[in-house]
């Protein structure tokens, strides 16, 4: 698989005060690659010198195979980006706007602006300092979209979009990423990221942490259970490796557990079990461990 | 070249007031004021008299010389010259903090487009209206002034005399890119062209009342002031070599400051 976006060492410094240090990312073609990590962690300044936006002090940041900065131009002819806030030219309309986005390539656009326009519901006549903070954001999706790229370079941007919006928007970045664009995500929601991304970055204070498949991050992962005991029934000790945080609160037993799935059944088949309950935690628990700072 | 005509389309409303606004205040002054003012020439004198000389200076109002159709003429460029270094200042502000204003300048230069390509296409597209705004004024200057063929002199100079509000525009058109690309916000572009097309007035107010001539270096609205025109045949070259030197020095370090700056997320 060829690498459509690559960095080496790729570091940022505003000053003195630290951006990115040494990042290393390969986001191969066709992936939809998920960056995470706390605010400040440096997600938007290593999307920002990858836009050449700002900068490097020093490093390397190849998209396309092309040097970013250097061949901004050619790149960006098939880089589409959305950023975390949505912001355009004052008394403009949406269609006005969309229509100078589109003049910027060298193909039609006007197909894929009516058709993102349906899917959002967005009504394109009305000026965009009216709209509603979901509907500016819509705006960008399109504008972000219009030309088809073959990179979409998403910058946390679900705020401001309702649940059934942003399910829309993650069908939509699904569908051009089956036509063959690759994807990278950004975000500090994990769960979005767990939701469409197959591979993640983590990144935390500069330094990207690890990179790992969301499957294999997973099957590392704890299963949580919590069941529920029949009234009257007395808990038998379970004693599995792996067994961590028990709490038993009445009858109700919970546990993070990591290990043989079978050993643990058979051990809970021996409980008087009412109601039982296993589920992966969420990835802001998995991760958890990563974001504590150390010391 | 679609930034120019977007840059263009965003500047002509601006061009329609501005050249409407100064051709009014011009041929107010010139057929309108002249006229009515040398018939009352006795109570004018008789009116001035009471006031300080200095102040007199300081507004432009030499008694001797405006009566003459040449000085009236120097003295409307005090007001035209004005209103064209406010308009240079406010068209190039426009454009070159149009971005900064919507705080979408991520929008422009993630499309595929050179920093210098947007910068050269929006100092194109300032340049254009100014042409065309000074197409207009030298049509209705030269038309009056035909029409006045009593002045030799300004008819003999007529070209220069044209050229002087071209060429102070061009060096108020590079302040204000320059103000656009190096201020960190832009709050209101009138505000802030009509600030300093007055401060450039209260230079030029200075340099009549103290009558030093460096001051003439550091009062922009003085480059090119048609009373040199007509006292000797032309500009005066140290002042042409300053408002070069200004011109080059606003539009070269915004270009290189717009082309080099990092882009700070909004």
């Amino acid at each position: 698989m060829s690498a459509v976006i690559e960095t080496h060492k790729l570091t940022k410094y505003y000053g003195k005060s630290r951006g990115i240090i040494d990042v290393d990312m390969v986001v191969n073609a066709g992936e939809i690659f998920g960056f995470i990590g706390p605010n400040g962690a440096g997600k938007s300044t290593t999307i920002r010198t990858l836009l050449s936006l700002i900068h490097k002090t020093s490093g390397e940041a190849r998209i396309f195979g092309l040097d970013c900065e250097k061949e901004s131009k050619k790149i960006l002819e098939e880089v589409g980006y959305l950023p975390s806030e949505v912001f355009y030219y004052e008394n403009m309309r949406a269609i006005d706007l969309l229509n100078y986005s589109a003049s910027f390539y060298k193909k039609d656009c006007q197909k894929k602006i009516k058709c993102l326009a349906e899917a959002l519901e967005l009504d394109l006549t009305h000026k965009i300092e009216d709209m509603s903070l979901g509907n500016k954001k819509k705006v960008g999706i399109v504008q972000g979209l219009l030309h088809s790229p073959k990179l979409i370079i998403l910058d946390e941007p679900t705020s401001g979009l309702d649940p059934l919006m942003q399910r829309k928007f993650f069908e939509l970045i699904k569908e051009e990423n089956s036509k063959g664009a690759t994807v990278l995500f950004s975000s500090h929601i994990l769960s979005e990221v767990q939701r469409i991304c197959d591979r993640v970055a983590i990144i935390k204070e500069g330094r990207i942490i690890q990179t790992q498949r969301i499957s294999d991050l997973r099957k590392d992962a704890y299963k949580k259970v919590s069941f529920t005991l029949a009234e009257g029934a007395a808990f038998k000790e379970i004693s599995p490796a792996g067994i961590v945080n028990m709490d038993i609160h009445g009858q109700t037993i919970s546990f993070l557990y990591k290990g043989d799935c079978r050993e643990l059944l058979d051990q809970l088949v021996q409980q008087n079990i009412l109601d039982i309950n296993i589920s992966d935690p969420p990835l802001e628990e998995v991760f958890l461990h990563f974001y504590t700072v150390e010391g | 070249m679609n930034i120019y005509f977007f840059e263009l389309k965003h500047l002509l409303k601006s061009l329609l007031v501005w050249t409407v606004t100064i051709a009014a205040v011009l041929l107010l002054l010139l057929k309108g004021f002249y006229p009515a003012m040398m018939e009352s020439r006795p109570q004018m004198e008789a009116l001035f008299a009471n006031y300080p000389p200095d102040v007199l200076r300081a507004i432009g109002m030499d008694i001797d010389k405006i009566f003459s159709f040449d000085g009236f003429y120097v003295f409307t460029f005090t007001y035209v010259g004005l209103l064209a270094a406010i308009m240079a200042v406010s068209l190039s502000l426009q454009a070159f903090s149009r971005e900064k204003r919507g705080k979408c300048t991520d929008f422009i230069l993630t499309k595929p487009v050179r920093r210098n390509e947007v910068f050269i296409a929006k100092s194109l597209a300032c340049l254009t209206v100014i042409a065309i705004f000074n197409i207009v004024y030298s049509v209705l200057v030269g038309v009056s002034v035909i029409a006045e063929t009593a002045s030799a002199s300004l008819s003999e100079h007529l070209l220069l005399l044209l050229l002087a509000p071209f060429l102070t525009q061009l060096v108020f058109l590079s302040l204000g890119a320059a103000y656009a690309v190096w201020a960190k916000k832009v709050r209101s572009v009138s505000g802030t062209a009509t600030a300093l097309g007055f401060a450039a007035l209260l230079l030029s107010g200075l340099v009549e009342v103290f009558a030093y001539d460096w001051l003439n270096y550091i009062a922009p609205l003085q480059y090119f002031n048609p009373a040199f025109i007509l006292d000797s045949g032309g500009f005066e070259p140290k002042l042409v070599v300053t408002a070069a030197l200004i011109f080059s020095a606003g539009l070269v370090s915004a270009y290189i400051r717009y082309c080099r700056e990092d882009v700070a997320a909004v």
